[in-house]
């Protein structure tokens, strides 16, 4: 295999190239991982054969921009000429299985030859010196170039067994070889490696990962250090957080740190979990990690145990990412409970902040429901509240379903006292209605708009029998709309009707509405299925006699005032109401003021 | 949580707010609001605008009719000014709407033709293929049990190359599977399933109807490994998610012959998905493995109360299974018999009386 010297790819090296650039890595910065990698790969091979190996990694820049050079070095197991061709030459196949050492996942975890490709992303050429740790290995050059030519020489000289890739920046690419740019880089990549990166560059030389925190093992120590794990966050995800939490699966092999964002999100926020697979960043923007309730965190997670995708940014969806994914959200949910019990406060200002996701999580999960519901804020028409304030104030709580739905009972339930909760925001409804499962004292009431008859006082005998024929007219002018009219006495005084709309009656609202503006056909065809609605859909205006001008309009002959009072009023009830109005309707509206107008000038005159 | 109610928020806050909520219910209130402001002001852009995330929205959180209703008024309002709107999205929505049309028995047969015919003129008017008219035409002769038209209609489809209005390679992947089971063919539904099952096939409602539509074949076939890792795979993707009403049935009626508890559980987690849901067919796919479930769990005798929705007509009658069997046993085959009278055929009958009676 070895007389030839120069051999070619199998593959065409420059489109291989961009399918990686383009299609499998986020950015060309992520050579340094593959290096990284490969480094870390070859050390972790070496010391399984001398135990007492300490492993070190250097990197150096040479220059700065354009003209400048990058070299990282390791001291690890090094490559045969057998071995380059393998790596090298079968690009797409696994290293693994065809060495012995290297066949075991947990100690070969880079596929060395796709890694060291990705550093054409940012090199026109690569140069790579090794030597084999294998006795009597010679000294390697391989040259490799983007057309897909490589070359191999033995060298002459005396090297130390370990690899040495020497890269040169390629025009655009200058911003990846600044000192700045390779420190920042190494530390996100490499913070948690186990073997010391030293990176020497002009005018200075440091230890990239100095200290690796301790709670690598232990995340439950976070408790008592907070500062310092809230510092490596701020390091690492380069945002200021005040609250954090400790994350491990039970085996042990899953730990992390979910930072609480400091700011609420939306349900739909892109998730950015940044992951450490076997030491090393993989993923900046995980999403698939943690459950979906859990988008108040950012988290550090480190882990041995999934499975990455082939661009090594995300992981397979698979059982035990399942099982690794419940098993975080678990961590989470225990911290909050255990601050439910100990540190109250604390618990509530991350409530105040991410409702959405608390009131997500507790939708899901009844033991969760049962510890946090007090705290959980709900808007009714005693404010926005507290679950647990508003049954200290009435252990029988309304909600509707819809928004639409409160707001046409809001108004009338405030002047009277009554507390209904607005379930029309994502969970809210779903929430309510479980209290009782977990508050077997508290009742709980669906309302529909047109429930608050309730809250109506019916007239009397009497009173039945004198506004029995108005009523009837009343009811006649209204038949039009598809709205009957009620009279009943109810607060506030100062409203004269009030508009109820059952949601059936909404919805033919609006399909009656569309088949005005759509085509014959839609037309025909909303007409076939609106049918189901024409039962249940009905509006009633609700008179009050409590009000003095409804008093006074009922209680006189009205006669012909009746029509036009009554067809303002109802207009007058669907604008208070934010329902838009039909044509027809504005029409009314028009013509009954310019009526009333005539009719308060006769009068005055 | 920002809508004061006593302050009336803009047209421009609500499309706001809107935006930061996930596809539902919660989300299509705040649309429709919208929508009331733009009307009341006669603004047809913005009208144009909230319709459009209207259908976006109802079309894939349960909501058929709401889409059908916005898409409606979209199609009028491209008649009349056709410049002014984005033609592609139109065209597309077209087939949304289309494939719900025929799970409303309400909707007759004569304006199902109709439907299809306009989609085509449109479709052709704008160089678009016949393909995806075949395509829809088939899937809605399998909807209707016409078996001669779907398997005309799928030679038609297949026959004919991709273009722009064709649906995902996923999404037609799933027809094939469903075609073989419609066809009687449980194996060959498995063997066109194969790129979904193994993960190279997927998009935002795929493997998700997949996994669900193997499940009663697989407990046919026997598969009893392959079902268990289905059902415990797909019901993750569909949890919680009202446009999955359909495939809860699927799960209810596969759990309901394998571990009733694990079905009264999927069934107890859905059911406030389903139960005033707006699609009959999907209501009824429930409700039949609803009524199945309960059947068996009153034949046990085994005492449990349900958590049923507050919303629920029997809601104080939690115990009771055989009421309830009952109650979800008549919804499911009132609805069959409209959907085959309509049809002119019986396959929903004996569809429903087969998840039913589990036996």
């Amino acid at each position: 295999m070895n007389e030839p010297n120069a051999f070619r790819f199998q593959v065409n090296l420059g489109g291989m190239i961009d399918i990686l650039s383009n299609h499998l890595y986020s950015s060309p910065k992520v050579f340094l991982r593959e290096l990284l990698q490969n480094a870390t790969d070859a050390i972790t091979a070496r010391r399984k054969s001398e135990p007492g190996l300490a492993g070190e990694i250097s990197v150096e820049l040479v220059g700065e921009g354009s003209g400048s050079s990058l070299v990282l070095e390791d001291n690890g197991v090094g490559l045969t000429e057998e071995e380059i061709h393998q790596f090298l030459a079968m690009i797409g196949q696994s290293s693994k299985g065809n060495r012995d050492f290297l066949s075991q996942e947990i100690t070969f975890i880079g596929r060395f030859g796709i890694g060291l490709l990705s550093c054409f992303m940012v090199s026109d050429e690569i140069v790579m010196i090794t030597r084999s740790a294998q006795e009597g290995s010679p000294p390697l050059e391989w040259r490799g170039k983007a057309d897909g030519t490589y070359t191999i020489r033995k060298l002459e000289i005396e090297v130390a067994p370990g690899t040495k890739v020497y890269l040169r920046c390629k025009p655009g690419c200058e911003d990846y070889f600044t000192p700045g740019r390779v420190g920042e880089l190494l530390y996100h990549y490499g913070v948690m490696l186990p073997y010391p990166i030293r990176f020497q560059y002009e005018g200075g030389l440091q230890t990239v990962n100095e200290h690796i925190p301790d709670w690598l093992a232990q995340p439950d120590v976070i408790r008592t250090r907070k500062q310092e794990a809230l510092q490596f966050g701020r390091r690492l995800l380069g945002e200021t957080f005040t609250e954090c939490i400790p994350l491990q699966t039970s085996s042990g092999r899953t730990g992390g740190i979910a930072y609480i964002l400091p700011y609420t999100v939306n349900l739909n926020a892109k998730k950015t979990h940044r992951v450490y697979l076997k030491q090393m960043l993989v993923s900046e923007k995980a999403e698939n990690i943690l459950p979906d309730w859990a988008f108040f965190v950012k988290c550090l997670i480190w882990t041995d145990e999934l499975q990455p995708t082939a661009s090594r940014e995300g992981f397979y969806e698979n059982e035990r990412l399942d099982q690794v994914r419940e098993e975080l959200g678990d961590s989470i949910r225990r911290e909050l409970i255990r601050m439910s019990a100990y540190e109250p406060d604390r618990l509530q200002s991350v409530i105040r902040l991410h409702a959405h996701s608390m009131k997500a999580l507790a939708a899901e999960d009844d033991t969760f429901f049962r510890v946090i519901y007090k705290w959980l804020p709900f808007e009714s028409t005693y404010g926005q509240h507290t679950l647990g304030e508003l049954m200290e104030r009435s252990r029988k709580l309304g909600f509707t379903r819809t928004v639409d739905e409160y707001r046409q009972i809001a108004h009338i339930a405030k002047a009277q006292s009554l507390l209904i909760i607005n379930g029309g925001y994502v969970y809210d409804a779903e929430l309510i209605d479980r209290l009782p499962e977990v508050c077997p004292d508290v009742e709980v009431e669906q309302m529909a708009s047109t429930d608050v008859s309730l809250a109506f006082g019916d007239l009397s005998e009497p009173e039945r029998h004198q506004y029995y024929e108005a009523l009837r007219q009343a009811d006649a002018i209204l038949q039009r709309f598809r709205c009957r009219a009620e009279l009943k006495r109810f607060q506030p005084e100062s409203l004269p009707a009030l508009y109820l709309a059952s949601k059936e009656y909404n919805a033919m609202r609006s399909i009656e509405l569309t088949k005005q503006e759509s085509t014959p056909l839609f037309a025909s065809i909303l007409t076939n299925v609106s049918n189901r609605y024409h039962e249940a859909a009905y509006a009633t205006l609700v008179l009050n006699l409590n009000n003095p001008m409804i008093a006074r309009l009922f209680a006189a002959d009205a006669g012909a005032m009746l029509p036009t009072a009554l067809e303002m009023l109802y207009v007058n009830a669907l604008l208070m109401g934010h329902y838009p109005l039909r044509k027809e309707e504005l029409s009314l509206f028009n013509e009954g003021l310019l009526r009333l107008m005539d009719l308060g000038l006769n009068g005055n005159n | 949580m920002t809508t004061n109610t006593n302050h009336r928020p803009t047209f421009r806050e609500l499309m706001m707010e809107a935006e930061q909520l996930p596809k539902g219910e919660a989300k299509l209130a705040i649309l429709d609001e919208a929508v009331r402001l733009a009307d009341s002001a006669q603004d047809v852009m913005q009208g144009y605008q909230a319709r459009v995330q209207i259908v976006e929205t109802a079309s894939f959180s349960g909501f058929p009719l709401r889409a059908l209703v916005a898409f409606s008024w979209l199609l009028g309002q491209w008649d009349k000014h056709e410049d002014a709107f984005n033609t592609f999205h139109l065209l597309w929505y077209y087939k949304w709407v289309l494939n719900k049309a025929s799970h409303f028995p309400d909707i007759t047969m004569e304006q199902i033709e109709s439907l299809l015919a306009d989609m085509l003129e449109r479709y052709r008017a704008y160089g678009y293929s016949d393909r995806t008219y075949h395509h829809y035409r088939f899937r809605i002769a399998m909807q209707c049990g016409d078996r001669e038209q779907a398997m005309e209609h799928y030679e038609a489809w297949t026959a004919l190359e991709r273009d722009d209005l064709s649906d995902c390679k996923p999404c037609e992947q799933h027809q094939l599977v469903k075609y073989w089971a419609f066809m009687g063919d449980d194996e060959r539904a498995f063997e066109a399933a194969e790129p979904m099952i193994s993960g190279r096939m997927k998009c935002s409602e795929v493997p998700h109807f997949t996994f669900a539509a193997l499940l009663l074949p697989a407990y046919r076939l026997n598969r009893v490994d392959d079902a268990e890792v289905l059902q415990k795979k797909g019901h993750r993707l569909i949890a919680g998610n009202k446009d999955f009403v359909e495939a809860f049935g699927d799960h209810i009626a596969y759990l309901t012959r394998i571990d009733v508890k694990k079905a009264r559980d999927v069934f107890e987690r859905a059911l406030p998905l389903a139960v005033h849901h707006e699609d009959p067919f999907e209501k009824m796919m429930f409700d039949s493995s609803a009524a199945g479930l309960l059947k068996r769990m009153a034949a046990s005798g085994y005492p449990y109360k349900l958590r049923l929705p507050a919303s629920h007509p029997l809601a104080d009658q939690a115990g009771d299974f055989e009421k309830l069997a009952r109650w979800f046993e008549d919804g499911a085959t009132a609805t069959a018999a409209s959907l085959d009278r309509r049809n002119g055929n019986e396959m929903y009958a004996a569809l429903v009386r087969s998840r039913i009676d589990v036996g």
